[in-house]
């Protein structure tokens, strides 16, 4: 008894990814950060018995993982919703090839977009690559169905695809904690019809797969993942996920039909189901994946004509769309005044964006911290739409528009996710725009993970640091320079020149991201008969100055940059003198 | 027995770290607990929220707008923000501090959190857990103040059970300082 009460935890969705990873004897581990998929393998990194690793973009790892797999070690890729984007080249020809020992993906979707550029629903690849995919609801579910993706993935011959949100993957809830299985490595044996995609092997493996989803359209019938739970006959919902745990709090007495498992559909259960209750609705989040596949089966049901298609479900909206009865009465009030995120004081990319505004460029921005340059007061920002896309749209748009000044703005993480064969592209076409590679050290919006450029791996451990100035060089760049981000003014010397260079130009933007930083800076503080109160020093929207009557300096949140003493035309900003 | 409570505040508050001892202390208490947070924003001075829901059963991480038996608001404006999860009557308990957003002036932050919150028949606990942390010299133990606070007006009040859960969540801290701003939200709650 005692020891069943210390084998309960409490663990956030991603601790119970990993924790069921491990438990599933995983042994090789690869992903790229991306919220909110990024604690899974942080937590799987402390199991040392597993072999983790970030790659420098998803596709590398899912190619990782699967390599690991095709030679007889259990593989995990882990990313999130976009990730997969990266990765789908790969997991559509996986599809085909099949495993050897198990191989699962877990990718998580972003419903509402708390930290994403769109709200695509990962569903739709299980159902484009025919593979199949898990639903789980919660942390238990997580550990669980992430335990025995292994095993669905070897039985099957096939990836397996484990598909989370945010809810999931960012709540916590009690789990049962078990043993690691022990699982012996599969002999690998060269079987080029099976692993080489060639064409005339892709048509025999094309046949396989389809009398694999066979297999698994049986197998659903019969799997305990999916659960028929009958309780009032007047209402019937077909549901997954973190939605079931909604609708048991906010309706506990309809009867539901549960999804474990998304694809392939329990198409007999689902009927079954369908005829003991008198109306049938769909719930789901984002697209109606299921609703069109019922649909197409001749099964009658509702869905997307219930719940919005867009954004994030809650419970309020469930509440709201199908049982108004249950509305609680709540007080709301207008007082409050927005609060959105912005770069944190001492951040190194405050400067740079300054100085891009000042100079009216074009910016092609990128996936990171420095969409934060897109809002007021810097609003030095005109694109952001995928990660890698900041060079080659500013390559198009200085296309498009040869007078205007194009700057593509990206970070070293994400330059090396996806940035390298932009660089190249414009090296060879001559294009001529200016690439800012903003040097943070660390993969700093999913909260500081290491990557190629720091010089240490996932598991701490010195490596190969590669060298950003080199690269360019390589890849024959006519004038690749670093910079200080914290000296503004030879910024912008260097910006200006840049700008009105007939070549492309990259320039290493180095300051280490202020999260990082071992030390704070000694505060700074205007020195008020000095100050004439141009209010140039605020016009960075630097969350330590506070511009009323007079303009201060909170002391509690300057990090001592000194970007806000730069730009004093007065040299009214000096170090707060400490006794 | 089933309750929940919202926590809410600006990020880096340490709230994520709050709502994960309130969990275990449940948990060591024999309940379930769900809890939601969302992450990747935290650190940049946005707006944090938690959900904490728990009994014998707990289902959804997220809760129903006015739902919430309390709410823990770290901070005045964070508070009016959230209200409408709050259940008519709930209570709060306020750290009275007032952190206005970069870019704005001062005086558009609202004024007399505490009389709003009144008015709509909600019981208000005011706590100054900032000022408090900074007397104990670290201003990173607001949170643990405000626990210390919380944990008398919770049904679950043993300080026991509550120390046990700290330590586990603070492993390698420095517990005595986080222990003393246990004990002075106690205190100060307790003498209000």
């Amino acid at each position: 008894m005692e020891r069943e009460k210390t084998q309960r935890k409490i663990m956030l969705g991603n601790e119970a990814f990993a924790r069921g990873a491990y438990e599933g004897g995983v042994e090789v581990a690869a992903g790229y950060p991306g919220t909110p998929s990024t604690e899974i393998l942080e937590f799987l990194s402390k199991y040392s018995t597993v072999h983790s690793r970030w790659c420098p973009n998803e596709k590398v790892a899912f190619e990782v993982a699967a390599g690991a797999a095709i030679g007889g070690r259990r593989g995990l890729a882990t990313m999130k919703h976009v990730g997969l984007n990266v990765a789908s080249d790969a997991l559509m020809t996986l599809a085909y090839t099949g495993v050897n020992a198990g191989f699962v993906c877990i990718v998580a979707d972003d419903p509402g977009m708390h930290s994403s550029q769109n709200e695509q629903d990962s569903r739709n690849y299980a159902l484009f690559a025919k593979v199949p995919h898990l639903e789980p609801a919660n942390s238990q579910e997580a550990l669980t169905f992430t335990r025995l993706a292994f095993t669905i993935s070897e039985e099957f011959d096939t990836p397996v695809l484990i598909r989370s949100t945010t809810r999931v993957s960012h709540s916590r809830g009690v789990v049962e904690v078990g043993e690691r299985e022990t699982v012996p490595v599969r002999p690998y044996q060269k079987c080029a019809p099976k692993f080489v995609m060639i064409p005339a092997f892709a048509r025999e493996r094309r046949k396989v797969l389809e009398e694999r989803i066979k297999k698994l359209q049986q197998w659903v019938e019969e799997t305990p993942l999916n659960q028929a739970e009958l309780r009032d006959s007047s209402l019937g919902i077909v549901t997954g996920g973190v939605l079931y745990d909604y609708l048991r709090e906010v309706a506990p007495s309809v009867s539901i039909f549960k999804l474990g498992v998304g694809y392939p559909l329990p198409v007999q259960k689902i009927r079954e189901f369908a005829r003991k209750v008198e109306r049938l609705i769909v719930l789901e989040e984002l697209d109606p994946v299921w609703e069109r596949e019922l649909k197409a089966l001749g099964i009658p049901v509702e869905g997307r004509s219930v719940f919005p298609g867009i954004g994030e479900i809650t419970p309020d909206i469930i509440i709201e769309c199908l049982f108004p009865e249950k509305k609680k009465e709540y007080v709301e009030v207008k007082e409050y005044l927005p609060r959105p995120p912005v770069l944190c004081a001492g951040c190194p990319h405050r400067g740079v964006f300054k100085v891009l505004k000042d100079l009216s460029a074009t910016v092609c921005g990128d996936i990171g911290c420095y969409t934060l340059g897109t809002l007021p007061p810097l609003s030095s920002m005109d694109t952001c739409i995928c990660m890698g896309a900041s060079i080659s749209v500013a390559e198009g748009i200085k296309l498009a528009h040869p007078e205007l000044p194009v700057v593509a703005v990206l970070g070293d993480s994400t330059f090396i996710h996806a940035g390298i064969p932009p660089l190249i592209d414009a090296v060879y076409n001559k294009t001529p725009i200016l690439v800012l590679i903003l040097d943070n050290g660390t993969t700093a919006m999913t909260g500081g993970q290491d990557h190629p450029a720091t010089g240490k791996t996932l598991s701490g451990e010195d490596t190969v640091r590669l060298d950003f100035l080199a690269l360019g060089q390589a890849i024959g760049v006519p004038r690749v320079e670093r910079v200080n981000a914290y000296h503004i003014e030879k910024l912008r010397t260097l910006l200006q020149e840049a700008l009105a260079a007939k070549h492309p130009t990259l320039l290493v933007v180095e300051g280490l991201c202020q999260l990082k930083k071992k030390h704070r800076g000694t505060p700074l503080a205007i020195q008020d008969m000095f100050c004439l109160l141009c209010g140039l020093c605020a016009s960075t929207g630097c969350p330590a100055i506070e511009k009323g009557d007079v303009i201060r300096i909170t002391f509690e949140r300057c990090a001592g940059c000194g970007i806000c003493a730069d730009l004093c035309p007065f040299e009214a900003i000096e170090e707060v003198k400490t006794p | 027995m089933r309750g929940s409570l919202i926590l809410c505040g600006v990020g880096g508050m340490g709230i994520l770290k709050a709502s994960e001892i309130i969990a275990e202390v449940l948990l060591q208490s024999g309940f379930l607990v769900r809890q939601s947070e969302v992450h990747g924003m935290a650190q940049r001075g946005g707006s944090v929220v938690t959900h904490l829901r728990f009994g014998n059963e707990a289902y959804a991480p997220l809760l129903a707008r006015g739902e919430a038996d309390f709410m823990l608001a770290f901070e005045e404006m964070e508070a009016l923000r959230y209200l409408p999860y709050l259940k008519k009557g709930g209570t709060v308990l306020l750290n009275t501090v007032r952190m206005c957003p970069p870019g704005i002036e001062m005086k558009r932050y609202p004024q007399a959190t505490v009389d709003i919150l009144k008015t709509h028949g909600f019981t208000v606990i005011p706590l100054n857990a900032t000022e408090i942390s900074l007397q104990i010299g670290d201003i990173r133990t607001t949170n643990i103040v405000l626990l210390g606070g919380f944990s008398t007006i919770f049904p679950i009040n043993d300080p026991d059970i509550w120390k046990k859960a700290i330590e586990k969540a603070l492993a390698g801290k420095n517990l005595p300082k986080n222990f003393l701003a246990f004990e002075e939200g106690r205190r100060c709650v307790e003498s209000l």
